[in-house]
């Protein structure tokens, strides 16, 4: 049984640190062909298009509803204990800090990191990815880096309107269950918002974009054998970029507001 | 019945003394191979010999441990067994690809069209192929002999002068197998394009081939005309051609005769 475990613990971390490898070797292919100016702007937008607004409602519904779940715990029992006029700062910091990049990579896992990795890791076992190369086109140009570059980009505009909506309906329902006037909620909002809460928001969805986009399309370009492979690969690339952000998310944190 | 006509042109592929490993299995072990402008080249070979693997080291999308391939024209084009169209592009779209796609490191200088002149182009390779019609409809919609005549519109786009096919009548049945045949040799003739087809079917060997080689134990064994196979004393060539189970061909794993 120890032996088992041992075996499963050792073939995940050798099975984790190969997908690394092969994400940094892409990264670094990736990388010359931007250099190069070689992102096709067609597929570059195609892909902003399906990872920005297919995956934008849902990213609104999970962000906005966080947003007012905390309002709802804190408005009322704030506004009793005199600190009414904190509410809007206090959503506005969970919001731009932690929620809206949170949540809204969250969306992008389930909705564009899933469909990535399923997409080429049947490309791959069909043969697709190796017609193209015989067609003299590299599958990191036509498939990865449009695809990453669109994450990069996409996903912090995303979390900006997210975050907006996110305080924005903390507003409502501070007003609603709290009575807090919307102009007391606003000020808090800006008097406390620093810019290095919107630096975090925006580096913090840059990071998680990049890192759920080149994961879920390395662990598709690298899948081999079948129909079965190609649910393994969606599940793990689903559930690694869970874990990769959660990590980044720490390191990321510590970073900005650790040593303050 | 093909004509086979001896190998005029330049030589195209050039294949020295290749190996290749796949960890301790030694699959290719010297193989050597020229191919010449205007000439159809089959490799044959029991089942997991080694035959998809020399055409894929002759097209770079596998990589080879010893030896030495060159080819006399980076425009080649390589037709899947299993077709590999593009799933999520139409018809028109796989066909046309290698010309709306700038080529990568590798490949070469290809000319410029605009969409109108591409389109035409590609639906010009279509009717050669005999689809008319389709050029809308996606892969999924096709029939299995289309969409291999689909991957072949796709291949000659460019004009390639380099055709490699990997087992291009596997699967068909034997009329759609005729056709495809037809279509090798027909390109041949239009593209004047070296072409090696690895087949281990008897009907594409002696229609569509103007040479044979028959790969076994990771070297070339016998190489010959396709009538010549027929009654050569080579004891490899011999037994493939009768299909004997009496021979020096075996199957892996096997301990002596074929099994």
């Amino acid at each position: 049984m120890t032996r088992q475990a041992w075996r499963w613990f050792s073939n995940e971390v050798h099975s984790i640190l190969k997908t690394l490898g092969q994400a940094v070797e892409i990264s670094i292919s990736m990388g010359r062909f931007l250099l190069k100016g070689r992102l096709s702007a067609r597929h570059f937008f195609e892909q902003a298009s399906f990872v920005g607004l297919d995956t934008l409602g849902i990213a609104l519904v999970l962000v906005t509803f966080s947003a007012m779940v905390i309002a709802l715990q804190v408005a009322q029992e704030m506004a009793k204990q005199g600190a009414g006029s904190y509410v809007g700062a206090l959503v506005s910091i969970s919001v731009l800090r932690e929620l809206a990049p949170v949540m809204t990579a969250v969306a992008v896992i389930s909705m564009a990191g899933s469909a990535f990795a399923a997409e080429l890791s049947t490309m791959q076992i069909t043969k697709q990815v190796e017609a193209l190369r015989s067609l003299h086109v590299d599958p990191i140009r036509y498939l990865v880096l449009p695809r990453v570059m669109a994450g990069i980009t996409m996903i912090p505009l995303m979390t900006v309107v997210t975050a907006v909506c996110g305080i924005l309906a903390g507003m409502v329902v501070s007003e609603a269950l709290a009575e807090i006037h919307p102009y007391v909620y606003l000020e808090s909002v800006w008097r406390q918002t620093e810019y290095k809460d919107v630096f975090s928001t925006l580096v913090k969805s840059s990071v998680f974009g990049y890192i759920i986009v080149i994961l879920s399309t390395s662990i598709g370009l690298h899948t081999t054998g079948g129909a079965r492979e190609v649910g393994v690969a969606t599940t793990r690339a689903v559930v690694w970029s869970f874990l990769a952000i959660s990590v980044a998310d720490y390191i990321l944190t510590y970073l900005i507001y650790g040593s303050t | 019945m093909s004509i086979p006509h001896a190998p005029v042109g330049e030589t195209m592929i050039t294949v020295r003394d290749v190996h290749k490993s796949f960890g301790d299995n030694h699959v290719i072990r010297g193989v050597s191979l020229d191919v010449h402008e205007g000439e159809v080249c089959t490799i044959i070979g029991i089942s997991g010999c080694g035959k998809s693997t020399v055409l894929r080291m002759i097209s770079g999308l596998e990589t080879y441990d010893n030896g030495e391939i060159r080819l006399g024209n980076p425009n080649y084009s390589f037709v899947f067994q299993y077709s590999a169209l593009f799933d999520s592009l139409t018809v028109l779209e796989n066909v046309a690809f290698s010309l709306l796609e700038e080529p990568d490191e590798g490949g070469y200088d290809r000319p410029h069209y605009t969409e109108r002149e591409i389109r035409a182009l590609a639906i010009d390779k279509l009717r050669l192929m005999g689809l008319e019609g389709v050029e809308d409809k996606y892969p999924n919609q096709l029939s299995g002999g289309m969409k291999k005549r689909v991957s072949f519109a796709r291949a000659i786009v460019s004009d390639p002068k380099i055709i490699l096919y990997d087992e291009p009548t596997a699967g068909l049945d034997p009329v759609a197998s005729t056709v495809v045949e037809n279509y090798i040799l027909k390109l041949r003739d239009e593209l004047g394009a070296a072409s090696v087809v690895v087949t281990h079917q008897q009907s594409t060997i002696h229609r569509a081939a103007d040479r044979v080689c028959l790969l076994h134990d990771g070297v070339i064994q016998w190489s010959g005309t396709p009538e010549n196979l027929l009654k050569t004393d080579n004891a490899y060539a011999h037994q493939f051609a009768k299909g004997s189970l009496e021979g020096p061909l075996t199957a892996k794993g096997s301990a002596g005769g074929f099994v």
